[in-house]
């Protein structure tokens, strides 16, 4: 089939805008997976559960969707620092974390269909005339255009990667909590306070998943299944990413979203979603091949030098 | 120096394989000769999930890899044998044979290469194997030999077989098969098998460096586990009758699975038959509220309201009960009971 540049270029520009947007919900999930040990899939949830508060106050209550946030970041805030409590509180392995993450998911999706019905919502009527008009790009691409709330996706991914991944490497907060995933005990020892530090991580992790819920509330109808259709983009982003890394992630996302909607341009589209799982399922076949090689390295190179900290350990 | 026998012949693990043999039996003849339809129908659901979270135990219990792809190898095994029925004149006896094969070799594959990197265990591993789902799913919806988004009438396919003659056919082949997930169950607390999985639950890199072979050891019971919860799939997909992906590979199986799992206790082999009890009754119980979201909170907040009280389980509570100031057997002990 002939593409024509123009239609791969707008797929594409699309694919990463929508990668954007993933890289959003992806932020939270890498951060408290990568840094406090919890996969938490409940954070895609209460992405979810944020973007119905925003379709609610926009729609009922006539708000601008930006303002939805005085209300969503605190309560997300609220949630983390609560989800985060009850895991030290039962002092649960990784194992056991995952799983009661996955109860709260089943938790959120069944009081979403409760409060917000099974149905698709979508609050495009009543969102300001500025977010509404397509924009085209100036002169030598004016064939390409991009939608407002692709461009916010945009935005706000830059800004809140950019911020996570600045306070991570150069706030002592950011390296305290670094310095907690390397090793919590001796972090301890040198002052590190790790219970409140994860409870504030886990907080603003979740305050992330309100912006990212208010987002997708602009961007696309929702319906109380959305978790299960993000969660293997999400995932494999965080994983091909490097967890703890919200730009690994982030730009995870980029790609497998351009690939995922190019590979949709000349095959059929039902199999779109399994170019995710198909990236994941290479990484993993590359994984035999890796150790043989890790094994050679390693036997060649027997006292390979390794961070201090963790010898320690 | 003598290699040690592999399984180390006693007379209570004897006793054992009889009783957990006797029962099978008697179940297989009692049920379907007394019982009334919605009994069998009830006790063939019951024999499926104590089958299910038996042979998730096997090695995700044993060697404390929580797995999320149960629900995949028994959908793998449903559709193996629906696609066996529908395309082949070979009987229900092949089918079985084929959804344990076809359930075992995807087991095999990923665990050939979800193992060989040390960084996929705990929630990692989780996470691989619960993708593992979206990508058997999207595979079965798509091509048409096996389901091609239409669903497979397997009834259609069963009428002149033996087992197509009704639920108390189908029961006994589920009770078959449960027993034999006992059996594997029991093999894997008595032998070294058993404690071999147990040490790369409790010491991983301990085990490995005296001499464990753990990969080859993960590979192979995972592939046992996954050819059990295929087998199992084979009169799943007759009992069901009509088979549709969205159905068969839901999160539900493999969530199930697992609070049967914790609920019971994996300490004793015996803990994931006692956890699926309880769940099955509940399920039951949830049927009669009539509204699926309601019932989907309740088995969220029940799964939390479990980890977070009985950790160890009912087995583990009833150690505890019987030996006080023991804290169950999950310890380093090596051997379960």
């Amino acid at each position: 089939m002939d593409v024509s540049t123009t239609a791969l270029a707008q797929t594409l520009l699309n694919g990463a805008l929508l990668g954007c947007l993933y890289g959003c919900i992806a932020l939270g999930l890498t951060i408290k997976w990568g840094h406090l040990g919890i996969a938490d899939f409940f954070h895609i949830s209460v992405v979810l559960l944020a973007a119905y508060i925003t379709f609610t106050l926009v729609t009922e209550a006539g708000w601008h969707p930006f303002a939805t946030l005085l209300v969503t970041a605190p309560a997300c805030f609220v949630v983390g620092v609560a989800s985060q409590w009850l895991f030290t509180r039962l002092d649960a392995d990784d194992t056991t974390s995952l799983l009661l993450t996955f109860g709260l998911f089943i938790v959120a999706e069944g009081v979403a269909s409760q409060l917000w019905s099974a149905d698709l919502k979508s609050m495009r009527r009543d969102l300001p005339d500025g977010l509404r008009e397509a924009i085209h790009l100036p002169a030598p691409l004016d064939r390409l255009a991009v939608t407002p709330p692709d461009l916010l996706s945009l935005v706000l991914a830059v800004v809140m990667v950019g911020l996570a991944s600045w306070s991570l490497r150069f706030t002592r907060s950011g390296r305290a909590v670094q310095a907690m995933r390397q090793d919590q005990p001796i972090a301890e020892a040198f002052g590190v306070r790790a219970a409140p530090l994860a409870l504030a991580v886990s907080g603003l992790a979740a305050l992330s998943a309100s912006v990212a819920g208010m987002a997708v509330a602009v961007k696309m109808p929702l319906q109380p299944q959305l978790p299960l259709h993000w969660i293997g983009v999400v995932v494999v982003a965080c994983l091909l990413g490097g967890l703890g890394r919200p730009l690994g992630a982030l730009v995870a996302a980029v790609v497998l979203m351009m690939l995922q909607n190019a590979w949709s341009l000349w095959f059929a589209p039902q199999w779109a979603s399994a170019v995710t799982y198909g990236v994941l399922v290479l990484y993993l076949a590359a994984q035999p091949l890796s150790r043989v090689i890790r094994e050679r390295l390693t036997h060649e190179r027997p006292t390979r030098e390794r961070p201090a900290v963790r010898s320690l350990a | 120096m003598r290699p040690r026998a592999w399984i180390e012949p006693d007379a209570p693990l004897l006793r054992r394989v009889a009783g957990i043999v006797v029962v099978a039996a008697l179940a297989a003849v009692l049920v379907p000769v007394l019982g009334s339809n919605y009994i069998v129908t009830f006790s063939f659901q019951f024999v499926v999930w104590v089958a299910l979270a038996l042979s998730w135990n096997v090695f995700s219990g044993n060697a404390g890899y929580p797995s999320f792809g149960h629900g995949v190898f028994f959908g793998v095994g449903i559709y193996a044998t629906a696609a066996v029925l529908e395309h082949t004149d070979a009987g229900f006896l092949v089918a079985m044979l084929v959804a344990g094969l076809a359930a075992g070799g995807v087991a095999l594959v990923v665990g050939l290469g979800v193992f060989a990197s040390p960084r996929f265990k705990g929630d990692l591993f989780g996470l691989v194997t619960l993708a593992l789902a979206f990508v058997v799913t999207t595979v079965v919806s798509n091509v048409a030999f096996l389901d091609g988004g239409t669903g497979v009438f397997v009834r259609e396919h069963t009428r002149g077989l033996w087992v197509g003659g009704g639920i108390r056919h189908v029961f006994v082949v589920g009770v078959a098969l449960a027993a034999l997930a006992a059996l594997v169950a029991l093999a894997t607390s008595r032998t070294r098998w058993g404690t071999a999985l147990r040490s790369i639950r409790d010491e991983e890199a301990v085990a490995e460096s005296l001499g464990v072979p753990t990969y080859r050891y993960k590979v192979l019971t995972f592939a046992v586990s996954g050819a059990l919860g295929g087998l199992i799939g084979a009169p799943q997909a007759v009992y069901l009758g009509y088979v549709e992906v969205g159905a068969v590979f839901a999160l539900n199986v493999p969530l199930f699975v697992i609070m049967m799992t914790i609920l019971g206790g994996s300490a004793r082999w015996w803990g994931p038959a006692i956890g699926a009890a309880a769940v099955v009754v509940l399920r039951e119980v949830l049927l009669g509220i009539g509204s699926p979201e309601l019932s989907q909170i309740v088995i969220g907040v029940f799964l939390v309201v479990v980890i977070a009280v009985l950790p160890q389980g009912i087995s583990g509570a009833f150690d505890r009960l019987r030996q006080p100031g023991r804290s169950g057997v999950r310890g380093a002990s090596g051997v379960s009971r």
